[in-house]
């Protein structure tokens, strides 16, 4: 019998994440470690810890897992992995070794089940030149997959989200919209089509996009993932002390994302991004509603979005279409700090 | 919005109650109206299948109708209410052990669109309001080292595509016509340009002279009264 893990999930995916609003009251009073050799600490909400080494060598640290985001286990260690790998490319990093995080029914399911996702990680771990050296497993329902991962990086390389700069323009890597189509394949309103095309963008490493990052010397940007395009675009930001204008007719979408969301499909995590991101937010007011929810539906293992000078956007464009990212766009542009930190626009 | 409740007819005493001012005729109707009233149960469903549920039923009610969705899940509950407070729909809500029933009232008389309308163009910048044209006259940009010329051309046509405004029309003439070759290092440009909404076009006698007809990676191939006809029509002509 084929094992479907979306049955497992009950709540549609939406009760994964902490509503980013609550995890910003936590991490509000948590301790800042105080140390000259952290080079990227949790004050600036980034994708990553970094720390110093030595003058050539710095570690980027981080971790991420979550229920599945699709029906075949194999499928989903791929998706988790690259999702995990991914914050380390969004800082300039080379992603080197990770742990396994994982939280498995094994009353409920099978343990083929076990070993199939996490050969996916494994692959796709592989593919990025990452070595899995141990890991840790509890028993838990539904289950949950991700890695703790660690990457080398010179430390006078990094790209944080702090290094976005006015006068720069922000380019996308990848098209959005994972959350609703993966929704509406729950719901059998999602074509094959758009659900193929999904999975394939939330297996793609966000590998070729930093190498043209480091070709090119970016210093900011971010991958877009559980937040939101809006909620990730924000801490960009604010990490960056600017703001952005983000043009939604711009933003590449999946397939019929557009259409699937004028049908009522928006999923409850564009809500709880939407709440968060809000206040800090503009919006215009003939704003498409739909391109609205669009831009706060939470992403899974999402693409980069780098602040490029101006100078540089069409050849930056240029060599991420030419290494296989056709859907490279510029969606806006970073300039001085006004009184809210996103204008989203049509 | 006013609650109206249902009138069981043969009940005196709920006659009695019913404000005596009232046209009878109209609260017969209203009766009426509030026992066909459209019920939409979304207990049990998963997200976001309320919210979907909500806006089929927006769509096919009609001008002034009234219907009720339940929903047995808060997240629903809070998402739904944020959905119609956002669209400014007309609703009131009401909870009773952990159930929330909407009613909701379609002002509209028409499907709940957006500003945008219905139809989505991804990706799509503006063509430009003056109506701007490009003709190329030729696969180099400049005079004096022709490698040098081939590279500017490039650069110039990846630039064109990233604009924020587009041109009308981009013409290419003479070796100019050999950038649409379909293995060209020039094409994607290209290509992009036409799928935004810019109209390419390449002069029928270069294709013919440089026998590159089948060839050709984009575009549509004119006659010489087309391009004049088009760049003439242009507010401003760019010759690179």
């Amino acid at each position: 019998m084929k094992i479907d893990l979306l049955q497992m999930v009950d709540q549609g995916g939406c009760s994964s994440k902490i509503p980013p609003k609550q995890l910003e009251e936590i991490l509000k009073h948590l301790p800042l470690p105080v140390d000259p050799d952290i080079l990227v600490n949790i004050d600036t909400r980034d994708d990553a810890g970094v720390y110093r080494i030595s003058d050539d060598l710095a570690l980027v640290f981080t971790t991420d897992f979550f229920p599945p985001v699709c029906s075949d286990p194999y499928e989903f260690g791929q998706i988790a992995a690259a999702n995990s790998i991914s914050d380390v490319y969004a800082m300039g990093g080379i992603p080197a070794l990770a742990l396994n995080i994982m939280m498995f029914p094994s009353s409920k399911l099978p343990l083929n089940v076990y070993s199939e996702i996490l050969k996916g990680g494994f692959d796709k771990a592989s593919e990025a030149g990452v070595k899995i050296i141990g890991g840790h497993t509890i028993d838990d329902s539904p289950p949950k997959y991700g890695l703790a991962v660690i990457g080398f990086i010179h430390p006078g390389k990094l790209i944080t989200n702090a290094g976005a700069r006015p006068g720069d323009y922000l380019i996308l890597t990848k098209p959005v919209g994972t959350g609703v189509i993966m929704a509406g394949h729950r719901l059998g309103m999602a074509s094959d089509k758009d659900l193929n095309e999904t999975k394939r963008l939330m297996k793609l490493l966000n590998k070729s996009g930093a190498e043209v990052m480091k070709k090119f010397n970016i210093s900011g940007a971010t991958d877009i993932t559980g937040f939101g395009l809006g909620g990730h675009v924000l801490k960009m930001a604010c990490a960056s002390k600017v703001s952005m204008n983000i043009f939604m007719r711009k933003v590449p979408l999946i397939g019929s994302t557009w259409n699937l969301v004028d049908n009522g499909c928006i999923p409850g995590a564009a809500f709880t991004n939407l709440d968060y991101a809000e206040n800090g937010t503009s919006f215009s007011s003939d704003l498409d509603y739909n391109l609205k929810m669009i831009a706060f539906d939470a992403q899974t293992s999402g693409g980069l979005l780098m602040s490029v000078p101006a100078h540089l956007k069409a050849l930056v464009v240029e060599e991420l279409k030419k290494s296989g990212l056709n859907e490279t766009s510029v969606i806006g542009e970073v300039v001085q700090k006004r009184e809210k930190s996103i204008y989203l626009t049509n | 919005m006013q609650h109206l409740q249902p009138l069981k007819l043969s009940s005196a005493e709920a006659l009695a109650q019913a404000d005596l001012n009232c046209d009878f005729s109209f609260v017969l109707l209203q009766s009426v109206r509030m026992q066909n009233m459209k019920i939409i149960d979304t207990k049990g469903q998963k997200c976001p299948g309320p919210i979907i549920e909500t806006k089929k039923a927006l769509r096919e009610s009609m001008m002034g109708e009234t219907f009720k969705v339940i929903t047995d899940n808060k997240t629903s509950f809070a998402n739904i209410s944020r959905f119609l407070g956002d669209n400014k729909i007309k609703y009131s809500v009401s909870e009773e052990r952990g159930i929330w029933t909407f009613l909701i009232t379609n002002e509209t008389g028409q499907a709940v669109t957006n500003a945008a309308g219905t139809s989505y163009e991804v990706n799509a910048p503006k063509k430009s309001q003056a109506g701007f044209a490009v003709a190329i006259s030729s696969e180099l940009m400049g005079k004096g080292d022709d490698d040098l010329g081939r590279q500017l051309m490039k650069s110039f046509l990846i630039a064109l595509s990233c604009l924020d405004e587009i041109p009308e029309v981009v013409a290419f003439y003479n070796s100019g016509v050999k950038l649409a070759l379909k293995d060209s290092d020039t094409i994607e440009p290209i290509q992009d340009l036409e799928r935004k909404g810019t109209e390419i076009i390449l002069c029928s006698t270069c294709v013919d002279h440089f026998k590159i007809s089948d060839k050709i990676g984009a575009g549509r191939i004119g006659d010489m009264y087309i391009i004049a006809q088009k760049l003439s029509s242009a507010g401003n002509v760019l010759r690179p």
